[in-house]
Order: structure tokens, then C-alpha cells, then sequence
């Protein structure tokens, strides 16, 4: 099994790297702005407050904190959207494929021709996933971190790595969505990846929207996005709901996943 | 000893109300060498991942030495090299890198992979993209038999090489055989299954059609005869024949006949026909295996 995820870590150097990269430049850019905007605080206060509460809502999620404040900034500017919008990218694209792109090109067989289970590959995959989630995941972590720190952002660094647990959590149930879809059923191209994906987009939009009409509300409750509030996350507040619904929907798939992987025949 | 064997086996596809194979009953023994044969979409691929646990039967079952497939896979699969049809390799690799990955899975003699790697003058170092079909196909060979494995799987194993590589090729499973190694081949190729081969069955829409050995001395595999009728109409009183076996029709009054027992049966019957002209020919696997694929066109 360890060769497996070694082998499949080592051909996901690239991609690792690159991921890596790109938010890591993403987050510190964004932090980069805070302390032009922290300056003019006042300024921006009256400004946001301004804005429509639907358009507040994409951004924040319905969070109360004001946008120039660092929870509020944070919230606003990475951990509602921008870093769940990069991370389920790769989530769910890794995720739904890293499988079923053996499976089509048949080097899966090679693999499965050896004294392998079923289960055992599957494992491996699981594992190889998320190790590969998890790199850049860390590494980001760290510049969010590091750089708080060189801008003097005033945010508990334990509440930072509570949200990003958090956030981690959250983009990996996307990603197993599409992994369980696509080992379930293979043939189905993208299938897994575009379900995630529009079931991520759905619960985005409900949860942003959700105070405005108490239907959406009821549906928004559906999904995980609901759950995920990072300013409660970053204030230092753990959610359970999130907790148990992340957890419960990740023994959902996982369950599938392996049943299904098992009984069917490879494509 | 019987290694491989299959009893009743049959798949149906999902959607399908035909089954692309069988009730298959198969056996390959320690040391044979079973060709496998058959048109595209015959149900040799099929049956070929069957064997392999890719792909779960319908109904019947499969034993590899002794011990159920269905429950014993990942055991058995120690035991066994396998070379997929259309061999598709990681292609952002080198050949060496996979076969190193692989070896890991299950060790290998190292000294046997290294042989192979010298005789099949395999291109190590470059990714597999950049290969031609032919150098994947050596990769992908070297893979299949580098353990030196008790079975052998191999799916169109010479696709793509050249004459030389297949003489390679051909030598390095006759060592297998030799060395005790149970080896199933499917091949489009008849004169590589007469070549090689012990014995060859001729699967047809799923079914197995025929079996027979191939002989060492000279493969030729049996006789047939051309007759001429000097009424065309007689042509129709073959085939209530009890001892002729209808071959193939060449035109109004020639057609190719052979004796289903006997042969003395066979000529008086025969001879109660009005013939012009009786001759006898020898047939090799490849006017066999079209024999069996024009009938019941």
C-alpha cells in the first residue's frame, strides 16, 4: 500500500507544487491589502455597510463582524470563499479522478494484476488523496500564519488553525463526493466531479442567500456550506453541527465508495 | 495438473440480451501454452478479464489452482503475470520507473527482469509517451513476466512488435512453459498460435467453438476434401450425410467436405455421389479457424 501512495504522491509532484504555489501567492496578496485598508478603517466601515446585504452575503456568508476587522477580513476575504472556491478546485477535481483516470487508460490493471485487494487499492487512493489535499493545505496554513504575523493582523493564531482544520474538513467531504460518484460509477464521465461541484455551488449561494427568504434557509440547511462559518471558526468557536455533518457525510461516501468499488466490474 | 479452469462461465453486459460469453468450460494445464482465438468481439478480452477478477461473471465459476477466484483473488493474483490488450502504460513515466513501481508490488528476480530488459533491448530512460507502440509493447511484456509468474495472462501480447522482438517474445514464454508456467494467449495471429502453441480453442460469439492440440511435428491439423458434383443439385444430400461434415461451399457444384469418424464411412457415403472430380487437401489453423468462423455465417 505504501508503494502505491508513494507512486501516486511522486507523479502529483507538479500539481502539488503548483497548487501550492498559487494560493500561497493568492493568500498573501490578499493580506498584503489589509494594511492600507486597516488605516482607513472608517472610511471602508461606511463604505461596505453601504452595500446591498445580498452582495455582503456572497462574500461573508451572513457573518456579523465588520468587513475591516481582522476576523472580519479574513472571513470576507479568504476563508468564505476565496480559499474554499482554490481548495474545492482541487478537491474535487483530484478527487473524482484519481481513480477513474487509471481506470480509463487500464493502468489500473497493472496495478490489480498484482496481489492487491480491491479494498487495499482503494485505501491507497484514499490515503494518496489526501496526503496530496493536504500539502498545500499545510503549507498555506503556514503563509496564512506567517503573514498575519508580518502584517501585524490581530487574529489568534490557535483560531487560525482551528479554521483551517476547519476548512480542510470541509473541502475534503466535496472531493470525497466525487470520489465515491466516480468509483461508483466510472462510466459516467465527470459525473462525480460535476455533482460536487454544483452541490459546492448550490450550497454557496443558499447559505449566502439564506437570510433572505426563509425557503432558502430551510434549503441551504442541506448542505455542508451551511455549517461552514469561518468567523465563528476564527473567533475561536467550534461548530458541532458542522463537526458531526462533515464527519457523517464522510462515512456516507467512504461507505459507498468502498461497497461499490468492490462488487463492480472495472470499465 | 490442471492451473486455469472455468466452468460454465458466462457474462452478460448490462443492456445487452446477448451474452458476450458463454457457458465456457476451459482448462489449461502446468507448462501448456492455450492460444485463444477468436474474431473481434468474440468474447476473448472478456474472458481474458474474467480470469483476472476485472470483471465479475454472470454465472458459473473459476478456479486457478484449485481455489475459487471469487474468493481467493488477491491470492491468487500473486501467482499470476498478466499483459493487458492495448497495453496503456503511466505515460508521463520512464519504463524503468514503472517497472521498478511494479516490482514493489511483488518481487521479482531481478537478474531474470535485467534479462529481459537486455533482450528485448527495451528503451528504459525515456517517458512512455515519447515510445513507439512497439517499445511500449516491450515494456509492457517485461512487466507481464518478470516474476516469473506460475500463469500467464496475455491479452495480444504482440501487438505492435517487430518480427525479431516476437521471436523474443516467443522464446521467452517457451522458457516459461518450459520452467512449468501455464500460459494463456489470445492472438488474431495463426501462424504465431501454430507456432507456439500446445493447444488452441476458437472462441464465437462467446462460445467455444472448438479445441484441439496442435502437433509438434508439422501443425498441420487434418484433412479435407474438395469434391466437384457433376449435378449441382446433389450438393443438398450432403448435408443429411451422417459421416460428412459440411466445410464450406466454393460455388454451385465444388464444396469442401470432411469425415466427421470414419473415413471409410465417410467414402461410401461419399461416393454415392455423382462427382467429377474428388481431391484431398490438408488444412493449417489459419483455413481451420476460417472454417469455423464462415459456418453458420
Amino acid at each position: 500500500m505504501k508503494e502505491i501512495i508513494l507512486w501516486e504522491i511522486n507523479r502529483k509532484k507538479k500539481y502539488i507544487f503548483w497548487w501550492t504555489i498559487a494560493i500561497s501567492l493568492t493568500i498573501i496578496l490578499i493580506l498584503s491589502i489589509y494594511p492600507s485598508i486597516r488605516n482607513q478603517f472608517k472610511t471602508f466601515d461606511d463604505l461596505i455597510k453601504q452595500l446591498p446585504a445580498a452582495f455582503m452575503n456572497l462574500k461573508t456568508g451572513g457573518a456579523s463582524e465588520s468587513m475591516v476587522s481582522p476576523i472580519g477580513w479574513l472571513n470576507s476575504q479568504l476563508y468564505f470563499v476565496t480559499l474554499p472556491i482554490l481548495f474545492l478546485i482541487m478537491s474535487i477535481g483530484l478527487g473524482s479522478s484519481i481513480l477513474l483516470t487509471d481506470e480509463k487508460e487500464h493502468t489500473l490493471e497493472l496495478v490489480l494484476a498484482r496481489p492487491i485487494s480491491r479494498t487495499k487499492l482503494l485505501l491507497s487512493k484514499l490515503i494518496s488523496y489526501l496526503i496530496i489535499i493536504a500539502i498545500p493545505w499545510l503549507i498555506s496554513s503556514m503563509v496564512t500564519s506567517l503573514t498575519t504575523v508580518i502584517i501585524h493582523l490581530s487574529i489568534s493564531q490557535l483560531h487560525l488553525i482551528i479554521a483551517d482544520i476547519w476548512l480542510l474538513l470541509f473541502i475534503l467531504v466535496y472531493g470525497l463526493v466525487g470520489f465515491a460518484i466516480s468509483t461508483v460509477l466510472p462510466k459516467t464521465k465527470r459525473l462525480g466531479a460535476s455533482i460536487a461541484t454544483m452541490l459546492a455551488f448550490l450550497g454557496y449561494l443558499l447559505t449566502s442567500l439564506a437570510n433572505l427568504n426563509h425557503y432558502m434557509l430551510d434549503l441551504a440547511k442541506l448542505f455542508p456550506w451551511y455549517y461552514f462559518s469561518p468567523s465563528d471558526l476564527l473567533a475561536g468557536n467550534i461548530n458541532t453541527g458542522l463537526s458531526i455533518y462533515l464527519l457523517g457525510l464522510s462515512v456516507i461516501t467512504l461507505l459507498i465508495s468502498f461497497i461499490g468499488f468492490n462488487r463492480r466490474d472495472l470499465i | 495438473m490442471e492451473i486455469i479452469e472455468t466452468n460454465l462461465l458466462t457474462k452478460y453486459y448490462t443492456k445487452q440480451s446477448t451474452p458476450a460469453v458463454k457457458d465456457l468450460n476451459l482448462s489449461i494445464k502446468t507448462g501448456e501454452i492455450y492460444g485463444f482465438l477468436g474474431a473481434n468481439g468474440a468474447g476473448k478480452t472478456t474472458t481474458i478479464r474474467m480470469l483476472m477478477d476485472f470483471i465479475r461473471p454472470t454465472s458459473g465459476n473459476i478456479t486457478v489452482f484449485g481455489l475459487n477466484l471469487k474468493t481467493n483473488s488477491a491470492n491468487i493474483r500473486d501467482q499470476i503475470g498478466y499483459l493487458p490488450g492495448e497495453a496503456k502504460l503511466y505515460s508521463d513515466a520512464t519504463g524503468s520507473q514503472i517497472l521498478d513501481f511494479l516490482s514493489s508490488l511483488r518481487p521479482v528476480n531481478k537478474n531474470y527482469r535485467k534479462q529481459l530488459e537486455r533482450n528485448f533491448q527495451a528503451e528504459l530512460n525515456r517517458p512512455i509517451e515519447e515510445l513507439s507502440k512497439g517499445n511500449r509493447q516491450k515494456i509492457a511484456i517485461i512487466q507481464a513476466l518478470m516474476s516469473q509468474p506460475k500463469v500467464l495472462i496475455l491479452d495480444e501480447p504482440t501487438s505492435g512488435l517487430d518480427p525479431l522482438m516476437q521471436d523474443i517474445f516467443y522464446d521467452a514464454i517457451t522458457d516459461l512453459a518450459n520452467y512449468g508456467t501455464a500460459i494463456l494467449m489470445s492472438s488474431h495471429n495463426l501462424n504465431e498460435a501454430q507456432k507456439i502453441c500446445h493447444r488452441i480453442g476458437i472462441i464465437k460469439n462467446g462460445s467455444l467453438i472448438h479445441q484441439q492440440s496442435i502437433s509438434q511435428d508439422n501443425k498441420i491439423t487434418s484433412e479435407i476434401y474438395k469434391i466437384k458434383l457433376s449435378i449441382p443439385k446433389d450438393i443438398d444430400k450432403i448435408k443429411k450425410f451422417k459421416h460428412v461434415s459440411f466445410v464450406s461451399k466454393l460455388n454451385d457444384n465444388e464444396l469442401l467436405i470432411k469425415p466427421t469418424v470414419s473415413l471409410n464411412d465417410f467414402l461410401e457415403e461419399v461416393s454415392s455421389l455423382p462427382l467429377s472430380e474428388f481431391s484431398s487437401q490438408r488444412i493449417d489453423l489459419e483455413d481451420e479457424f476460417l472454417t469455423f468462423y464462415e459456418d453458420n455465417k
